[in-house]
């Protein structure tokens, strides 16, 4: 979708000192300080975590222990695809309490994209829809909890006798211990206990370091070390044909990092992972430009201020041939989003970092912008016509949207297959901020909207030099 | 709820500590004191047209058009598979020593300036690798994408002088794949006769054929493999299948011969021009070691990077060794009484440094240690670094003249005794 509107030809720039530019698809608008924002330059802010299959919704510091991971989805571990459950009925034999043989519902997983399932690995059906499937832990765990343990306690009888051997230390902690004695003893009403100075003083011990006779020893043992004999040979399996579609691949592989699993057939299913909500703050004036709303069940926004929805959006409508050193003829058109007809003005482009590597020739008149109307598609075209247009400048003209003509003369020093950039800079007015901004803060509207001016600087990649031979 | 946020994940608490391994072909994200990284992803952004690599690694370095990728890949990690805010997060990055300083300047002025997180450390790779074993002095060889590395660490103190390495890698088996494919492959579309192969294939598709069929063959074999290569004679065959059939797509097929499953990975241990194979780096090492250390490194080899992980690797490498030790003059006079042992880390050997990295985030040396952002803007976006003699790094900075410290040791794992031992070392040699 995004290749075939070729969105990011026309490349509009958001940060004026860097020059830093993105496709106006991809950029939001502030229409506080009025300027254009991209993900780049705005502040992100996590608002909750969500499934999109379970619909289960979580606050970020739970989803952080655990893991992001969905506690009621679960994903195929060929394709990542998300596994539907399925049900079926089986017969079980006749027991001996009944003669009659019991049918029971059973389930599985099953992956609806590559048809992975539970049981083409062989792993029994469930009674229960949820919950009994587990995933596999990582088993070296005990090792490893085991060295975390052992190196913050090696930290931890460093740092006593670090304190041990430093005078400055020791005189720091007796200060401390003074001052506790000091203010918890005062606040001590006989026959009274102080809520406020036993808590001080736990607080404060556990803030002392511990002496090392209090510290548990704990010890542990190198990882065991394997000479030549010891080391796992190469099994004589290997020699056996290869079967490419039994081998996991490496995304497969790398998808558990604790167990890395090489071969097809002891796949298990995997908790899928949560999505984040985020929110973008502008930088500039702490407004949202970006909010979401909280419910997974939501796809719709608070707050959604995307550049599409307020700057006039400009492309590429008709290419043409472009060669070394030749004037040719393109269309632009320009499309006007807001319900205000807008004049823009072209402007040639300043000194710039971008790479610009062809002469424009712009419209130097204004060219009037229809405003934009839900109805117009079904409004006859004829009646919307406009014949005052100059037939030299204006190409088309279809309700919001409209053609005009540039000429273009890329450098001579260009080789076929180069691509050709230029740059310019569009003025247009911009009624829509001051309502809006005002409707959101709760105010009531102005009658006659003040049109503030706002130029964009835009680079438009036109296409690759032909050769000259087609 | 929201506005809650920032209270119960305070800078103090360890436990969401962001632990990044970003290597030259996938990088491992996770949390500190975790067992295992959340997510291994191939280090590339995707554009429109393909997924464009960005290498932290490679010296060729535009640094310019990375801090646009690098913020595009830093994006995809903290927001989309991390999920968690950046700035209340300290981050530690396991890199190699021989990491170019301008790309950790380029990746901490990213991640401070734009991502605004509260301090970075950069960890060296063959240090922390040792957290993962318990054992203060290890032989470290890394076997990575573009390279293996081999570093030697003793007493927790990695002794540079003793480094080697050598462009060998899995970049280096996809090589030698493609041009056995070159040679000998074919392709097949539907039922049509098989063409010889002209394109050169993706990286993913040689990365894809090397995990499921390659493997390295054992020492003896691989002599006659070797051998046979200059006198074109034809050697037994082993493998039961002449060619295999590998699926490109729906209606393509690649057809190529089963001794590219034993000839690829030979690139790593047979030795070139310069005489100089895996198996090599490790000894050469070890000349460059003080004597008194060499008995003790041999004893503690540690295997990491995930080209490491070919089956049969470890087995050939200790083999190598052994024979290269018996036979070679170089290598005979001096290191005749080492016995090699390999160690067995609690994970895959390509997770081994996350691994480690992510034990030593939980400790407090580690807050101690960091870069703070106000201590990155003081030095006008310069990092300390073992190269750079003119930043001090933050810790020793702090500390009493009288108490410098060894640069590149950590703390944490160090007793009295041992101590004093690393300054022996270092002094004697």
């Amino acid at each position: 979708m995004a290749s075939l509107l070729q969105v990011d030809r026309v490349q509009y720039v958001f940060d004026v000192d860097t020059q830093d530019s993105q496709s106006l698809s991809r950029l939001y608008f502030c229409i506080y300080c009025l300027g254009l924002r991209s993900s780049h330059n705005l502040l992100h802010e996590d608002d909750s975590h969500f499934c999109p299959q379970a619909l289960d919704s979580l606050a970020s510091a739970e989803a952080v222990s655990r893991k992001n991971k969905c506690s009621n989805s679960w994903r195929c571990p060929a394709c990542l695809h998300t596994l539907s459950t399925r049900a079926t009925s089986t017969i079980s034999p006749p027991t001996t309490d009944s003669n009659k043989p019991t049918v029971k519902t059973v389930y599985y997983q099953s992956c609806t994209f590559c048809r992975w399932s539970t049981r083409s690995v062989g792993i029994d059906d469930k009674e229960v829809a949820n919950d009994a499937w587990m995933e596999k832990e990582n088993p070296s765990l005990p090792r490893i909890n085991k060295l975390l343990e052992y190196y913050k306690y090696l930290e931890h009888k460093e740092k006593v006798e670090q304190a041990r051997k430093s005078p400055i230390k020791k005189e720091l902690m007796s200060v401390t211990m003074q001052l506790k004695q000091k203010y918890t003893s005062s606040k001590h009403s006989p026959g009274k206990k102080s809520m406020f100075g036993d808590s001080l003083s736990g607080a404060l011990s556990s803030l002392r370091l511990k002496d090392v006779s209090s510290l548990k020893d704990v010890s542990i043992d190198a990882s065991s070390t394997l000479a030549l004999d010891d080391v796992e040979k190469l099994n004589t399996d290997v020699y056996k044909p290869v079967q490419f579609t039994a081998m996991t691949s490496t995304a497969q592989r790398l998808d558990q990092p604790g167990n890395q699993i090489i071969e097809c057939s002891d796949l298990a299913p995997r908790r899928s992972q949560m999505f984040m909500k985020q929110s973008l703050r502008c930088k500039i004036c702490d407004h949202n430009i970006i909010k979401p709303e909280y419910s997974p069940t939501s796809i719709k926004f608070k707050i959604h201020l995307i550049a599409l929805n307020h700057i006039p959006d400009i492309r590429i409508s008709k290419p043409s041939t472009l060669r070394a050193g030749e004037r040719c003829q393109f269309v632009l058109s320009i499309t006007n989003p807001t319900e205000h007809v807008i004049h823009a003005t072209f402007l040639p482009m300043e000194e710039t970092k971008h790479e610009i590597n062809a002469k424009i020739e712009l419209p130097t008149c204004d060219i009037v912008v229809g405003k934009f109307d839900d109805a117009a598609e079904f409004v006859d075209q004829l009646t919307s016509t406009n014949n005052t247009d100059d037939a030299s400048i204006i190409a088309f003209r279809r309700g919001n949207k409209v053609g005009f003509y540039v000429h273009c003369t890329p450098d001579p020093a260009l080789s076929p297959g180069d691509n050709v950039w230029v740059g310019m800079r569009f003025k247009h007015e911009h009624y829509g901020s001051a309502p809006l901004a005002l409707l959101l803060k709760g105010g009531e509207v102005e009658k006659e909207p003040e049109p503030n001016w706002l130029t964009h600087s835009v680079f438009i990649n036109l296409g690759k030099i032909q050769s000259s031979l087609e | 709820m929201p506005l809650y946020k920032g209270l119960g994940i305070g800078l103090g608490t360890d436990a969401h500590t962001i632990v990044l391994d970003l290597g030259e072909a996938y990088s491992k994200l996770g949390f500190a004191g975790e067992d295992q990284p959340r997510m291994v992803i191939p280090t590339t952004i995707e554009t429109i047209d393909c997924a464009t690599a960005i290498k932290f690694t490679s010296t060729i370095f535009q640094v310019v058009q990375s801090l646009t990728y690098s913020k595009t890949f830093f994006d995809k990690v903290f927001y989309k598979h991390l999920q968690v805010n950046p700035k209340l997060q300290r981050v530690i990055i396991c890199e190699s020593l021989l990491n170019p300083t301008k790309i950790r300047e380029a990746v901490a002025t990213v991640l401070f300036q734009h991502f605004e997180v509260p301090s970075i450390f950069f960890a060296p790779h063959h240090l922390l690798a040792c957290f993962t074993i318990a054992v203060n002095t290890a032989l470290v060889l890394d076997c990575s994408y573009r390279e293996t590395l081999v570093i030697p660490v003793i007493e927790n103190t990695p002794v540079l002088w003793g480094w080697q390495a050598a462009p060998l890698g899995a970049a280096s088996i996809h090589h030698s794949i493609m041009d056995e494919i070159l040679d000998k492959g074919k392709i097949q579309l539907e039922h049509n006769p098989a063409t010889p192969v002209t394109q050169r294939l993706s990286d993913k598709v040689l990365e894809d054929i090397k995990v499921k069929a390659c493997f390295v063959s054992e020492y003896e074999r691989a002599k006659k493999i070797q051998s046979a290569k200059w006198s074109k004679e034809p050697i037994e065959e082993i493998l039961q299948q002449k060619e295999m059939v590998y699926p490109l797509d729906g209606v393509t097929r690649l057809i190529i011969p089963s001794s590219i499953r034993e000839n690829a990975a030979e690139v790593l241990f047979e030795q070139d021009n310069d005489q100089v194979s895996v198996a090599t780096l490790v000894l050469d090492s070890l000349l460059n070691c003080p004597i008194d250390s060499r008995k003790e490194l041999a004893r503690n080899l540690l295997v990491t990077g995930g080209t490491s992980m070919l089956p049969g690797f470890r087995h050939r490498l200790l083999f190598e060794l052994k024979e290269l030790v018996q036979h070679e003059e170089r290598y005979n006079s001096k290191l005749s009484e080492c016995e090699f042992r390999v160690h067995n880390p609690p994970i895959h050997a390509n997770l081994v440094g996350w691994l480690g990295a992510s034990i030593f985030a939980t400790l407090e040396a580690f807050q101690r240690k960091s870069i703070t952002k106000e201590y990155f803007n003081q030095h006008n976006g310069k990092l300390p670094d073992w190269c750079a003699t003119d930043i001090t790094p933050p810790n020793e900075a702090i500390l009493p003249p009288f108490k410098v410290k060894p640069r590149l040791s950590l703390p944490s794992a160090g007793t009295k005794r041992i101590k004093s031992e690393s300054h022996h070392t270092k002094s004697e040699s």
